[in-house]
């Protein structure tokens, strides 16, 4: 019994590991759906697969835990493509019409502009937001050493530890 | 004669209104080294007054002056103040025993006859009865006079006949100024310091030796030393060698036999004293009688055979002894010619003893002495000295600046312990003294702060005022006499805050225990200004219980010394206040508030406490700077991630809003492209 309970016991202490990559339950769900979606609505999957190559790049070009730049181009990559699978469902939603739009160099020139926007705004956002905290960083450090040497003022070397005044 | 306005100036105050006249000296009165002079009261011209001055090196009795101060018998000297007083002759303080004045002349002078015309009924009335008296209420009262002898017993002013007075006892040590003769052989041969405390039992004996100096009409004794006297008083008792062929009155020989007994168990007590006087025929004990050995003994060339006469001989010679101890013609003797059995059994135990120190001669012929003849006094290296009478002899060796190492090994030897074997004490007095021993020898092993040879002397010798080199000046035994004598030293300039050395701690070590513990972890700091705290504390003690008002010199020299005291708070603020608060205490002289502000333990608690939240925050704010000072030092990176978060929430901001116009405007019907 006192074995049983030992085993038991060392088995619940081994810490649970996460397993990495591949998808869940629900993600290989979705992934299904997604393909089929792709399939049901193949004029509109084709329009978006050329129209998000930018984003697909900056998935994949990006480093692992940059997806947030990733992101930011995907999020202006899709507002870019949106007028145009308006278009395309206005049109007849078949791949004659989504060729027709995709061959039309004033698409992709807006397409892509709207991604190279959003990088744009990534590299903007990014340089003002961490400018902005480094600031912030060496005001805190200013009014840390400034706090200090109150409490030292009050209260004396020894306070630090390291020297001792009372000697 | 003198009022309060024209008083010469070279007269001493003495309390309120009493002067001593230092050009008129009453040398009747002196006890040994303590000088009297007469004093005067300026309020009344009809007080006249004994002052008796009483150096340190006297040891004067300052302790005892309640208890006779509490002897209501007219018999005795009336003491109406004591004190100390600031001699100017000697530029150093004294204690002075102030008695009422108005006595005649003394009994006997000193080795002179009497000149006395008193009848046997008169000798009864005005001096053996008086006498009886004063020893029934010193016994009544625990008290013990310790100067007795004729030179220091007065007739009355009033005349001849009315009862004697006797003298002053307070002003010397116990014992020390009267003459061996005056002692039995347990105590005669002893330093005038070392007779030990003084008895009831050797003030009777004193009286009986008094008497026969008063009786007698001639001096068969002359020419004998104090040796030659006490041999005597071995061999023949006393009694006997006191009365020798002097014809005294029939009826005072009884009283004589028994006040002389060389026993001090076997002498008269106040009882069968006052049994005399009713006339009930009381018959002394006999002596006990000397063990003669069957052969003689050689030992200095001279032939023993006695045991007790030996062991008086044995110190003169110590090489002898250990050659005739190891050549065992000793042992024999002992052992064979003499056949003693409890000797045998001493002597024994007294060699085991001496192989402790085998190479100290001196040593084994103390040990020996002891073990031949345990009533006689220790004989060792030169001294002699009673088991009680050793922490006199330091003290006055202290005052003479003699060596002090040869009492450190008398006390490492446990010679007291022995010597106090041979004085027939009862078993809580000799565990009593044991324990006194025991104590001494402890603190003999710590090199503390009022440990040491000096807290020696203060155990042994209760009546010893603090001896300290630095107070030599002044007469220190109370908490005024310190307080005083340091508030004088500090007004002259160049004393230091740190007041206690090693004999003032000892001194209080001894008279107040619990001052000194609640101050000796500080006082043993290796810190300066912990020292200078337990002083403070010490002297503000003594303040308050000396109840003295203001002591601005001390309270000054602490506040030069106290800096680094107020760091006891870590509180800069506090330290001011604290600071402001001792330096308004001091402008006062008062001491206990200078030392509450110091030690005001709620404050300090308190500072504490928020020292250790402060240090707490400081380090919290370290560690914060710490990791800022890693973060920051890559501007490049330092915010990089929360701006690509921030870019992604505007970007995908900006995103719905244009795909929210791109709905409307194809609900609508409008088209972009």
């Amino acid at each position: 019994m006192a074995d049983k309970k030992e085993k038991k016991a060392k088995k619940s202490k081994k810490p649970k590991v996460k397993k990495k990559g591949g998808f869940g339950f629900k993600g290989r769900l979705f992934f299904i759906a997604l393909v089929l979606m792709s399939i049901t609505f193949l004029p509109t999957t084709m329009l978006l697969f050329f129209g998000m190559l930018p984003s697909l790049v900056a998935f994949f070009v990006n480093a692992r835990g940059m997806s947030a730049r990733a992101s930011t181009i995907s999020a202006m990559n899709l507002a870019g493509c949106v007028p145009f699978v308006f278009k395309l469902w206005d049109t007849g939603n078949d791949f004659e019409a989504s060729i027709d739009i995709l061959t039309n160099t004033q698409t992709l020139m807006v397409i892509y502009t709207a991604a190279a926007f959003g990088y744009m705004i990534d590299w903007v956002v990014t340089g003002l937001v961490s400018s902005y905290m480094y600031q912030k960083g060496v005001l805190r450090m200013k009014a840390i050493r400034k706090r200090q040497e109150v409490l030292v003022g009050l209260w004396g070397e020894g306070l630090s530890g390291t020297r001792n005044d009372k000697s | 004669m003198a009022s309060g306005s024209n008083i010469d100036p070279s007269h001493i105050k003495f309390g309120k209104s009493v002067y001593i006249n230092p050009k008129i000296r009453l040398p009747q009165f002196d006890n040994g080294d303590s000088l009297a002079y007469q004093a005067y009261d300026s309020q009344n011209k009809e007080g006249k007054f004994i002052a008796i001055i009483a150096g340190v090196e006297n040891i004067p009795r300052w302790n005892a002056v309640a208890a006779y101060a509490g002897l209501a018998d007219t018999s005795f000297m009336r003491l109406v103040g004591s004190g100390v007083v600031n001699w100017s002759l000697e530029n150093k303080q004294k204690y002075v025993f102030m008695y009422s004045g108005g006595l005649g002349k003394c009994l006997v002078e000193e080795g002179g006859f009497s000149e006395h015309h008193w009848r046997h009924p008169d000798i009864v009335e005005y001096f053996i009865q008086p006498m009886a008296r004063m020893f029934k209420e010193m016994s009544d009262k625990n008290f013990a006079h310790g100067s007795i002898c004729p030179s220091n017993i007065y007739y009355s002013g009033g005349g001849a006949n009315s009862p004697v007075i006797l003298g002053d006892g307070l002003s010397a040590c116990a014992g020390s100024t009267q003459d061996a003769l005056f002692f039995p052989p347990s105590k005669a041969l002893a330093h005038p310091m070392g007779r030990g405390i003084a008895s009831l039992e050797d003030d009777i004996y004193a009286f009986g030796v008094s008497l026969v100096l008063f009786l007698r009409k001639g001096n068969h004794l002359n020419g004998l030393s104090n040796e030659d006297i006490v041999r005597r008083k071995i061999d023949i008792g006393s009694y006997a060698t006191l009365i020798g062929q002097e014809r005294f009155p029939a009826s005072f020989l009884d009283l004589l036999r028994g006040v002389l007994h060389d026993c001090s168990s076997s002498r008269w007590g106040v009882d069968e004293f006052f049994s005399w006087l009713d006339g009930t025929r009381l018959s002394p004990e006999p002596l006990t009688k000397k063990k003669k050995a069957n052969r003689s003994i050689d030992f200095c060339g001279k032939k023993y055979l006695y045991a007790e006469f030996l062991a008086l001989d044995l110190h003169k010679n110590p090489n002898e002894l250990s050659s005739i101890i190891e050549n065992g013609s000793l042992g024999k003797w002992v052992e064979r010619s003499v056949d003693d059995t409890p000797m045998t059994e001493r002597y024994i135990k007294a060699l085991e003893r001496s192989l402790a120190d085998s190479d100290n001669k001196d040593y084994l012929a103390a040990q020996i002495a002891i073990a031949l003849n345990p009533s006689l006094p220790l004989h060792y290296k030169g001294k002699c000295f009673t088991y009680d009478g050793l922490g006199s002899m330091m003290a006055k060796t202290i005052c003479d600046g003699g060596d002090m190492g040869y009492y450190k090994s008398v006390l490492n030897l446990s010679l007291p312990d022995q010597a106090l074997a041979g004085a027939g004490l009862p078993q809580n007095e000799v565990l009593a003294n044991l324990k006194q021993f025991d104590t001494c020898r402890s603190v003999l092993r710590m090199n503390n702060m009022g440990y040491g040879i000096e807290r020696c002397v203060y155990i042994l010798c209760d009546s010893a005022p603090c001896l300290s080199p630095k107070l030599e000046q002044y007469f220190i035994n109370s908490d005024s006499s310190v307080i005083m004598a340091f508030e004088d030293m500090c007004k002259r300039g160049g004393q230091i805050a740190l007041m206690i050395d090693q004999h003032l701690a000892a001194f209080y070590y001894v008279a107040y225990p619990n001052i000194m513990g609640s101050i000796a972890y500080d006082l043993n700091s290796p810190e300066k200004d912990s020292k200078i705290a337990a002083n403070l504390r010490f002297m503000a003690g003594l303040q308050k219980r000396a109840r003295i008002n203001s002591v601005p010199a001390i309270a000054r020299v602490f506040l030069e010394s106290l800096s680094g005291v107020y760091k006891a708070f870590n509180n800069k603020e506090m330290q001011k206040v604290i600071k402001s608060g001792v330096e308004e205490a001091a402008k006062d002289g008062d001491l206990p508030a200078m030392a509450a502000l110091l030690d005001d333990k709620t404050s300090l608690a308190r500072d504490k406490k928020a020292f250790q939240i402060a240090s707490a925050e400081y380090r919290m704010l370290e560690d914060e700077y710490n990791q800022y000072n890693i973060k920051l030092a890559n501007k490049k990176t330092y915010g990089v991630v929360s701006g690509h978060d921030a870019a992604a929430v505007v970007s995908w901001l900006a995103a719905t809003i244009i795909t929210v116009i791109v709905i409307l405007a194809f609900i609508s019907g409008n088209r972009i492209f």
